[in-house]
């Protein structure tokens, strides 16, 4: 992943719209692998228990 | 929360107990080699997905430049060159407003269910299928060309009028809706692209009306079986601004959701 940079903290904060939004799910990239720091996953965790909040069924 | 799996192999295990979907991208060409033969790669990337065993899948087949040649060949003998003007990729796509083309995904629609119907119900394997077979370039199928003039000269010039995709757009929804009863379908919303053959230089115009008005209409039928999607979020996509598809996504009833905008840049 080229340009990443920083960006994903721009990702998770793309994704924290998304729940704003009432979104049921969000899709998340491919390749996030080497950016998946423990303070990502937790907060991917957060972003997905948000998500559980707007059950799609 | 969704993956996209997309065949790059399994799920890496930081994610595992939060993902619960993976998309798996297709390109028509590699699920029908020919007319009625539906083998080729394809098959074996949904096969792979199935054996991530608990996930399920979210089917995002590729119409457009990545149909069959004999696809494209309906109705004329080749596509018809469109070029992306986002990104300056470039297709041959087929006349996908014809019945007959439309009759093809159809039939490519019923040898889906017939692989996956055991898994319908309250075993669903596919949970949702993206409605792709109005699509050019990419799976959003209210974009053409990204006002690229000649691209759009080239549409015309093989007839493609708004009614056309109007009445297309209806076709296909109707078949996903009559054949999966149990699978959801997922369109990306984006403000429609028209033709306009008396406004150069794009012969283009955009109308998100267009799109928002056909997609309430299709919701009083579908219902929840209908999935809204963007696939341009970005962190500057919100607050969301008046007359924006985020401002309709976000007023619009679920089930609903977001895709970032580039897998190569996350965020962007």
């Amino acid at each position: 992943m080229n340009n990443l940079g920083n960006d994903i903290n721009r990702l998770l904060t793309a994704l924290w719209e998304a729940v704003g939004a009432g979104a049921n799910f969000v899709e998340l990239p491919g390749g996030l692998g080497p950016y998946l720091t423990p303070a990502v996953v937790d907060e991917l965790e957060d972003i997905d228990a948000a998500l559980e909040a707007n059950p799609i069924f | 929360m969704v993956r996209d799996f997309n065949g790059m192999g399994s799920i890496p295990t930081a994610l595992q107990s939060f993902i619960d979907d993976v998309v798996v991208m297709v390109n028509w060409s590699d699920l029908e080699a020919s007319d009625q033969n539906f083998t080729g790669t394809g098959w074996t990337k949904i096969d792979n997905a199935k054996s991530l065993g608990t996930v399920k899948i979210r089917l995002r087949i590729m119409a457009g430049r990545h149909a069959p040649q004999f696809v494209k060949d309906i109705g004329g003998t080749g596509g018809v060159t469109v070029t992306n003007a986002f990104d300056n990729v470039t297709g041959t796509v087929p006349r996908w407003w014809l019945p007959a083309v439309i009759a093809q995904y159809e039939e490519l629609l019923d040898e889906v269910k017939s692989r996956y119907d055991n898994y319908m119900g309250n075993n669903i394997l596919i949970r949702e299928i993206v409605a792709s077979g109005a699509m050019t370039i990419y799976a959003e199928p209210f974009f053409r060309s990204h006002n690229h003039g000649v691209s759009n000269q080239n549409l015309i010039a093989e007839g493609l009028t708004f009614a056309d995709d109007l009445a297309a757009h209806t076709d296909i929804l109707s078949a996903h809706q009559t054949k999966f009863n149990t699978i959801r379908t997922s369109i990306a919303v984006n403000p429609w692209e028209k033709m306009a053959p008396s406004s150069p230089p794009n012969y283009s115009m955009t109308s998100l009306s267009d799109t928002t008005s056909f997609l309430n209409t299709q919701r009083s039928s579908m219902g929840v079986e209908l999935v809204l999607q963007n696939n341009g979020l970005r962190d500057t996509s919100y607050p969301a601004a008046i007359g924006s598809v985020y401002e309709y996504i976000e007023g619009a009833n679920p089930p609903k959701g977001f895709q970032n905008r580039n897998h190569e840049q996350p965020g962007q």
